[in-house]
């Protein structure tokens, strides 16, 4: 291997959080190779972000650096002062954020905002000559008319969009070095793919150095040559990626490996050879559906101008089984398990649920039908009161119904920890004392307090790293069992359908472009979107 | 309070052309001038009934004056008050419609005539304060910001919160000891020669400065951490001072530009206290006057007369926003994705 | 990148992070400050040695060891008079606020559980049309037809302050109401009311309070101008706005009568503004 173009040594990062100190990273000491792609990989709280961060030196202001030492193609990058390093980022090195929203200021053109690259550096490029530049580059990230792109506001381009221009931003120097700091989390499967496509793209004209900080396995395996395995602010793991995907030496990237059912023996599996062999069970069970909705379609907003978020939706969910409703952010799927609720009233078409005509239901009428019916949400962050002890989330649905006395609705909620697999002692704890993957485990419990028939669980995994989500999803499967539950799963992500579902309907700008069986959809897929979600 | 009055622009524009806008504007204004004056109307000419017609003209406080003892007719008939309510209410309102605001109860001068003629003293006493406000209320919010020095960034952020806690009655009080009777450098009182502007204007700009950069002190903090100006630009080389000015500055003046109608409007009530301290011609004197004589037409007189500058104030803000801020002046949804292309 | 220079930047920079320690010990010693005060202005014969109302020295004697902030044009003593005048600032400024306080909620949750609604579009404009009037004025028209008083001068500032308190806890109780847990609350069964008292109140209780004490201020800004102006409490009552107008003829030769009063005025607003910000930044 030749001389490595980056070489972080012993570096310790720490954060402030109260009157306590949380360290980030704890001497990390790595190399990026020069000229080829590395992923560092790590779940929330790894300290990859940190890192990325340290390397262009852009820590929040509660971070401090407490020791390590950092060079860029051999040479230290410059401690002192903050003006001579403002001469590296940018010219050498680049740096592609997270959030395409917010990184962009919202009141100066795309154009504006990619010419100050070079006004703010010095450039000896005459105006006109690096609008020329820019306008190859632009059209180098995939955009067909850059000059109507740079005339434009961040507000009217899309995320995937913004994102591009975020890339040209980072390369329009040249620098050496590109750190793209997880580019794709905050975008739709295939826009993300087609954000990567353009660094790949754009990395290999100018030969750069890319480093890519991602949660993503799958991402990992298709982009990076090196690979870097980040644990709790330790580097569990470093090489090439071959390697380190066939024969993980450390236990904790083997996990990793595990807990993605597309990765195996070091190739990325189709989601099709993913699907698990499970009989579709009581298919005979002679029951009426459970949810049932024929014809149904709902708009907002003013009627030229407005978005027509359902298009004419039939489906129907079968008792016991799983029924997954996939699509992409802004499909109408949200929606659509919001109308089965009965938090919106569909314009048209009908909506049965346990037997009962949801929008025609009085509000009393609908009170009752939720006891059978109840959600988890996406965010266990948001979902759940952060004032509230654990005890009194729980046991809300049943203080609502005024189902039992103190002293029972307290075994109630003793009872449904252990469901979950809490301690006990947990009940008296806040939302905040707790990880993400256990206040998932509330979210269900307090779902579970009413003997509900069937669950809404909309993305109740995506929030969550890797390693949990399996761990979530296997303990829905268990309680699906244990209880005879009916799941109404409303996803993004077809991996988790292979794994769990038994129906699968796939939603685009509001309409079911296809449903079936979910092994027949995911292996044979019928329709061209469904295909491209597969091969994402 | 339904919606900021930014969120209404955005959506009128959306919708439709921006006549439509204005013409709702103006609907909204003529509604809040009159629901003011219909509402002091009520509080002056209702609610108190014939205790306060007993003290019109005097300066006694309540209950000084025995009410069974008079003759209200008498008192009424003396006033002009002997129609009904409801005449009344309706000959002020017509009245209001071609900018007459009636006839004082004690002097009989009519009450706009009354109003023009100190007005000009006031505006020129808030205008003159207002000018040298907005330049430093910005110097102090860039101050409380940017520079590396810890002692001037808290200075300059705590500065304008202690100003605004000192009375500003207390202030003129002690600027008057200072400048004019310890220095002798200012006249302490009079409105004629522009000297005496000084002390008052000087007050009142400090307190606008302090307000105005009060508000911008918390969106500016709020835009530089917006990871535009916190990762996006310093990645590009951009420094500190640069990401300050050429990037929040313009965004953080957003929420500033929405308060600043509310601003104006205290700092006019500041305006009327400062002119009884410095004992100045104005709106002020006016006020306190017809308030101790109950000339209750020229109190109504005043309230529509100000809450009309608050409304007009608050429409050109309207506009400097939406001239301002693209994400109103081109709503999006217009062609976003006539660009996209997959490669 | 030396080790040295990293390890100074280190230490000014916890030198600086060490802050919010110190903020958490600030806004104690402040609020045992405001806890004083109250005391003081509940009992304060427990500091002032004088009579506020009895002639005690010789008119306009300086500040002095007797006499801690002077004596008035009659003689008696400033600072007995500054104290009895805290109590009477202190339970104005509460009467404003608490009027503010109960419109402002009442209003505020009303327009903020529909926002867009019928009720919520009346209230917005009958809101508006208050602000429209500047504060001053719009107490000086209650006075005007009610008659001058520290009760009602107090109330008509209340009235004022109550637009502000709306507006900001509709702004609260809307946001409040598009949480997540609020919709989960709901879909487990929870009552409107259920709701509101469980899952929205205690959301808006803490910045409602920093703006309560910033406003508890602003309020006594308030009520002494109004005093100032003579339309609030009247001579010889001790109120700080009286009690600077009255030294304000003085001001030549006894500066400390118009002076000190509004000095201790302002500390007294100063500290409640400090105490707004901390607990702002402290939720």
């Amino acid at each position: 291997m030749t001389e490595p173009l980056l070489a972080v040594s012993e570096l310790t990062v720490r954060y402030r959080r109260g009157r306590s100190w949380d360290t980030a990273l704890d001497s990390v000491s790595l190399e990026i190779p020069r000229g080829e792609v590395t992923a560092v990989i790590g779940e929330s709280g790894s300290g990859k972000s940190t890192l990325a961060h340290s390397v262009v030196r852009l820590l929040p202001g509660n971070a401090v650096v407490d020791s390590g030492r950092i060079e860029l193609a051999g040479e230290p990058l410059p401690a002192k002062s903050e003006r001579e390093f403002r001469r590296v980022r940018g010219r050498r090195i680049g740096f592609v954020p997270q959030d395409p929203i917010a990184s962009l200021n919202p009141t100066k053109t795309i154009g504006a905002q990619l010419r100050e690259c070079f006004t703010l550096t010095g450039s000896a490029l005459p105006p006109a000559a690096v609008t020329g530049r820019l306008r190859q580059d632009l059209r180098d990230v995939g955009f067909a008319d850059p000059d109507d792109v740079m005339r434009r506001y961040p507000h009217e381009l899309s995320g995937g969009m913004r994102q591009r221009v975020l890339v040209t931003m980072a390369f329009s120097k040249r620098p050496e070095l590109v750190i793209a700091d997880e580019p794709t989390s905050a975008l739709d499967v295939l826009v993300g793919r087609e954000v990567l496509a353009a660094i790949q793209r754009v990395r290999e004209k100018h030969s750069a150095t890319v480093v890519l900080i991602t949660h993503d396995l799958v991402l990992a395996r298709r982009h990076a040559s090196h690979v870097v395995v980040l644990q709790r602010g330790r580097v569990v793991e470093a090489g090439p990626a071959e390697r380190v995907f066939t024969e993980p030496h450390h236990p904790y990237t083997a996990s990793l490996l595990r807990s993605s059912a597309r990765v195996e023996r070091g190739r990325v599996l189709s989601i099709a050879e993913t699907v698990r062999p499970r009989q579709v069970p009581e298919q005979d069970r002679h029951a009426d559906p459970v949810i049932e909705l024929t014809g149904v379609s709902k708009r907002f907003g003013p009627a030229r101008h407005g978005t027509q978020a359902v298009d004419d939706v039939s489906l129907s969910v079968r008792e016991g089984s799983t029924f997954a409703l996939v699509g992409g952010s802004g499909s109408g799927k949200t929606t659509t398990s919001r109308i089965i609720l009965g938090l919106e009233r569909p314009d048209r078409g009908t909506v049965r649920v346990l037997g009962q005509d949801v929008p025609a239901l009085s509000r009393k009428r609908l009170r009752e039908l939720r006891r059978h019916m109840q959600v988890v949400y996406q965010s266990p962050f948001a979902s759940l009161n952060p004032r509230m002890r654990l005890a009194d989330i729980i046991a809300e649905p049943l203080v609502a119904y005024r189902i039992g006395r103190r002293a029972d609705r307290r075994d109630r909620v003793l009872q449904l920890l252990d469901l979950v697999h809490l301690p006990a002692s947990y009940a008296e704890r806040r939302p905040g004392e707790l990880s993400g993957g256990q206040r998932q485990r509330v979210a269900i419990a307090r779902a579970l307090a009413l003997n509900p028939r069937l669950l809404v669980l909309d993305e109740p995994v995506s929030a969550l790293d890797a390693t949990i989500q399996a761990q979530i999803m296997a303990l829905l499967g268990e309680i699906q069992t244990a209880l005879d539950l009916t799941y109404f799963l409303i996803t993004h992500d077809l991996a988790v359908v292979a794994e769990v579902a038994q129906h699968v309907a796939v939603m685009r700008a509001g309409r079911l472009v296809e449903q079936g069986a979910a092994a027949d959809v995911l292996r044979n897929p019928a329709h061209d979107y469904t295909r491209e979600l597969l091969a994402a | 309070m339904t919606t900021t009055p930014a969120e209404t622009v955005a959506r009128r524009t959306r919708a439709g052309g921006l006549l439509r806008t204005a013409g709702s504007r103006l609907a909204h204004a003529a509604a809040v001038i009159f629901i003011a004056y219909s509402a002091t109307f009520f509080l002056l000419f209702v609610l108190p009934g014939d205790a306060v017609l007993a003290r019109i003209g005097t300066t006694d406080t309540i209950g000084s004056a025995d009410v069974s003892q008079l003759n209200l007719d008498e008192l009424r008939d003396e006033v002009g008050l002997t129609d009904d309510l409801g005449t009344q209410y309706l000959r002020g309102l017509t009245g209001l419609l071609h900018g007459d605001l009636g006839r004082s109860l004690v002097t009989e001068e009519p009450v706009a005539g009354m109003i023009a003629d100190v007005l000009p003293s006031t505006v020129t006493l808030a205008a003159v304060s207002l000018v040298p406000a907005v330049p430093l209320g910005f110097l102090l919010a860039v101050l409380a910001v940017n520079p590396r020095s810890r002692l001037v960034r808290a200075v300059a952020s705590l500065l304008p919160s202690a100003y605004v806690s000192l009375p500003v009655f207390w202030v003129g009080l002690l600027f008057i000891y200072l400048f004019s009777l310890t220095l002798g450098w200012f006249p302490s009182n009079g409105s004629e020669e522009p000297a005496a502007l000084v002390l008052p204007a000087t007050v009142l700009a400090l307190l606008g400065a302090a307000q105005f950069a009060q508000v911008l002190i918390s969106s500016l903090r709020a835009e530089l951490g917006a990871s535009y100006a916190a990762v996006t630009a310093p990645a590009k080389g951009a420094g500190r001072f640069t990401v300050v000015c050429r990037h929040c500055l313009r965004n953080a003046s957003f929420p500033f530009l929405a308060v600043f109608g509310l601003r104006v409007g205290s700092l006019l009530g500041g305006t009327v206290v400062v002119e009884m301290v410095f004992s100045r011609a104005g709106l002020g004197r006016l006020m306190v006057d017809a308030v101790k004589a109950v000339d209750l037409t020229v109190v109504l007189g005043l309230v529509v007369v100000l809450a009309a500058v608050y409304v007009v104030i608050n429409i050109l803000v309207d506009v400097g926003y939406a001239l301002l801020d693209p994400r109103l002046r081109r709503p999006s949804g217009a062609g976003a994705g006539s660009t996209e292309a997959r490669p | 990148m030396t080790d040295a220079t990293l390890t100074t930047t280190t230490r000014t920079a916890e030198r600086r992070l060490s802050r919010p320690r110190v903020r958490v010990r600030e806004l104690h010693v402040h609020l045992t400050l405001l806890a004083g005060l109250v005391l003081v202005g509940m009992f304060p014969s427990l500091v002032a040695r004088h009579d506020p109302y009895a002639l005690d020295g010789i008119p306009f004697t300086p500040p002095s060891g007797t006499f801690w902030f002077g004596t008035d044009e009659i003689g008696r003593d400033l600072f007995s008079r500054v104290v009895h005048g805290l109590q009477i600032s202190l339970f104005s400024a509460a009467l404003a606020i608490a009027v503010a306080l109960v419109l402002g909620a009442v209003i505020g949750v009303l327009s903020g559980l529909r926002p867009g609604g019928l009720l919520d579009r009346l209230l917005g404009i009958v809101t508006e049309s208050v602000m429209a009037i500047p504060s001053v004025l719009l107490a000086l028209a209650v006075i005007t037809a009610y008659g001058r008083g520290a009760f009602v001068a107090a109330v008509a500032i209340g009235i004022g302050e109550a637009t502000g308190f709306a507006r900001l806890i509709r702004g609260c109780v809307m946001q409040a109401s598009t949480q997540t847990y609020v919709e989960a609350a709901r879909t487990c069964g929870a009552g409107p009311l259920r709701v509101v008292v469980r899952h929205i109140v205690p959301a808006i209780f803490s910045p409602v309070l920093a703006y309560t004490a910033l406003h508890f201020g602003l309020a006594m800004l308030a009520i002494g101008a109004l005093s100032y102006l003579g339309f609030g409490e009247s001579p010889p009552s001790p109120e700080w706005g009286v009690l600077i107008a009255g030294g304000q003829k003085y001001l030549a030769h006894a500066w400390w009568v118009a002076i000190i009063p509004g000095l201790v005025l302002a500390a007294v607003v100063v500290l409640l503004n400090r105490i707004a910000y901390l607990l702002q930044e402290h939720r």
